[in-house]
């Protein structure tokens, strides 16, 4: 006998049936939320401004961010290790036999500055021998990583075009004047009368926002956070600070995060730097068409002052313990690029977020770190040029840039991508970023931590190495758009 | 995907609405055919109770999606339990307090 279901039964496991597709549903919301790439933040198809999505203003502080420790001073050209490396390579490699200089020549036969510079730290002219022999090396391995990693370092390369102009394009133009000249050059129309210096800081955030800035900030130039030694124009020299350098306008943008996810070999320092060469070019043109002088800043070399510090100062983020300005929005996945102007603008506040707190408990990026050059002190110990941080071994990091499985020396950048606060702009990560500042007892950030150092899956720190210390691992698998496997007739010998 | 999709967009989330309205209606049967009185601060309990396992579900998955699979995995195994266990004292409340 056929046995009839009532109609309240029916409901009844009608509404069982309902819960379950309901958590079905859930499932599947939360993975499309987890693959939607207009979570990229800055890569996304937004409004101008719409990535700066984070609400700074109940964090702004008046209290000094910048932990000051006696007298400071300016940073010396040479203590920049692109400049002094620079340096000594042409020194090494000299065309004219007679000047060259090598290692066993010892510290005593290199001229100043950087004779100086390496007698008070002998360690890094070390450091930078290994990275010589690396860098022999790492050329040496890019045989047999090459059909692996080809695509990535075409599309690498081809971001690199447009910062180093081999082949007569570079914008904006590098500077061939003192900044008294050149940072006024071909100024036509009078200074644009701005109603207010609020109007005027609102007016440039909106032109840098359209020119493709994903962050934008303002700040007074602080003289400390400009160089000494060399002026771009002018060549090595002792500088004042330029008095029409005196607002700094700071800009940042995210690397394609797919690829910055998938470092050190995937992924590439250019994608981010030539999007901020663009933004700073547009700028500057626009800067200078209304009247007033500008100069861009821009990594990895085109610069007087030092960005990060500026960038704190801006209200855009804190200084991380891995030497790198985290964001509310774009973590340590953070490049910026600056203009100093003399428009009367309204400075941005500083903000506390909590991100120094959670980097004293976090080191996760010092458990990675393939070259063990970041600290894994407690708190910020180490005095430089008179304020207190966490110092960054850049010797050690560039020999790891000279080691890792990329055609040539081009970066790292596993620090950005294991950093807990890289993360896009999904619910799970922006409830996460709203919810931790406002929490005074510091528990969301100890959950999370908790969470992160449990259930994500990093590799040993040596893993990022090639054999025999390592297996080139990434951080993550790299985009599918990255792997040659995907497209290319090879072998696949790697497999 | 789906979700980003004009039509399928809306849809889906009017399709998850209505389930879960359906959803709501048959546990009001259930509880009123085992005699089961419940109180507006029980239900309120056993709403929250089924959002939270939605939202784990959801978390889960997009970690997972965002190719973080051990993570959401372990994300979803730590959470379930914990939210058995709950499950587990929130049924004993709801059939045990008057």
């Amino acid at each position: 006998m056929k046995q009839k279901i009532s109609r309240r039964n029916f409901i009844k496991w009608g509404s069982l049936a309902s819960g379950s597709v309901a958590l079905a549903g859930s499932a599947v919301a939360g993975y499309e939320a987890g693959k939607d790439t207009s979570s990229n933040t800055g890569w996304e198809r937004e409004k101008y401004g719409d990535g700066q999505f984070f609400n700074r203003k109940p964090f702004e502080t008046d209290e000094a961010v910048h932990d000051i420790q006696g007298a400071t001073r300016r940073i010396n050209y040479e203590e920049n290790i692109f400049n002094r490396n620079r340096e000594l390579f042409k020194l090494i490699y000299n065309k004219e036999e007679e000047q060259r200089w090598a290692f066993s020549d010892g510290i005593e036969k290199l001229p100043e500055p950087i004779k100086s510079y390496y007698q008070a730290h002998p360690e890094a002219l070390s450091e930078y021998e290994l990275s010589l022999e690396r860098a022999k090396q790492q050329r040496v391995n890019w045989k047999d990583v090459k059909e692996k990693y080809i695509l990535a370092d075409a599309w690498s390369a081809a971001h690199a075009s447009a910062l180093y102009g081999k082949h007569g394009a570079r914008f904006p133009d590098e500077p061939t004047s003192p900044p008294e000249e050149w940072d006024f050059r071909g100024i036509k129309h009078q200074q644009l009368p701005f109603k207010t210096p609020k109007h005027a800081s609102e007016l440039i955030k909106k032109i840098a926002y359209s020119f493709g800035a994903t962050l934008v900030g303002i700040t007074k130039l602080n003289p400390d956070w400009v160089y000494q030694g060399k002026l771009r124009g002018v060549g090595k020299t002792k500088f004042e600070v330029p008095k029409h350098w005196k607002y700094a306008i700071v800009f940042a943008v995210p690397h394609e995060w797919d690829s910055m996810y998938a470092n050190p070999t995937y992924g590439s320092s250019y994608d981010a730097y030539s999007k901020l060469r663009w933004i700073s070019g547009k700028l500057d043109a626009f800067i200078r068409h209304i009247g007033y002088a500008a100069r861009p800043h821009i990594p990895p070399t085109s610069y007087e002052v030092i960005i990060p510090p500026l960038a704190v100062d801006a209200g855009l983020g804190e200084l991380g313990r891995n030497g790198i300005v985290i964001t509310p929005e774009l973590g340590a996945n953070t490049r910026i690029a600056a203009i100093t102007t003399n428009i009367e603008l309204e400075p941005d506040k500083p903000i506390k977020v909590g991100i120094r707190e959670f980097c004293n408990k976090c080191k996760i990026c010092a458990d990675t770190c393939p070259s063990g050059a970041i600290s894994f002190d407690d708190e910020p110990n180490q005095i430089i040029r008179g304020y207190k941080r966490w110092r960054i071994n850049q010797d050690k990091c560039l020999t790891v840039w000279n080691t890792v499985a990329t055609s040539h020396s081009r970066g790292c950048r596993v620090c950005l991508a294991v950093c807990p606060y890289s993360r896009k702009n999904n619910w799970i990560h922006t409830l996460a970023r709203e919810l931790d500042p406002r929490d005074p007892t510091g528990a969301v950030s100890t959950a999370m931590l908790a969470m992160q150092k449990s259930f994500f899956e990093y590799p040993d720190a040596h893993e990022f190495l090639p054999e025999p210390d390592g297996s080139n691992a990434t951080y993550h698998n790299g985009p599918e758009w990255l792997r040659s496997e995907e497209w290319c007739d090879f072998n696949n010998n790697w497999e | 995907m789906l979700l980003q999709s004009t039509i399928f967009g809306p849809l889906f989330w009017m399709l998850q609405g209505i389930l879960l309205f359906t959803f709501v209606i048959g546990l009001h049967y259930y509880f009123k055919d085992k005699n089961i009185e419940l109180t507006i601060p029980k239900w309120l309990l056993i709403i929250t109770y089924w959002l939270t396992i939605n939202l784990t579900i959801a978390a889960g998955f997009t970690l997972i999606g965002e190719d973080e699979s051990r993570a959401g995995i372990y994300f979803l195994g730590f959470f379930s339990v914990t939210l058995i266990i709950i499950g587990v004292v929130l049924r004993r409340f709801i059939l045990k307090v008057k």
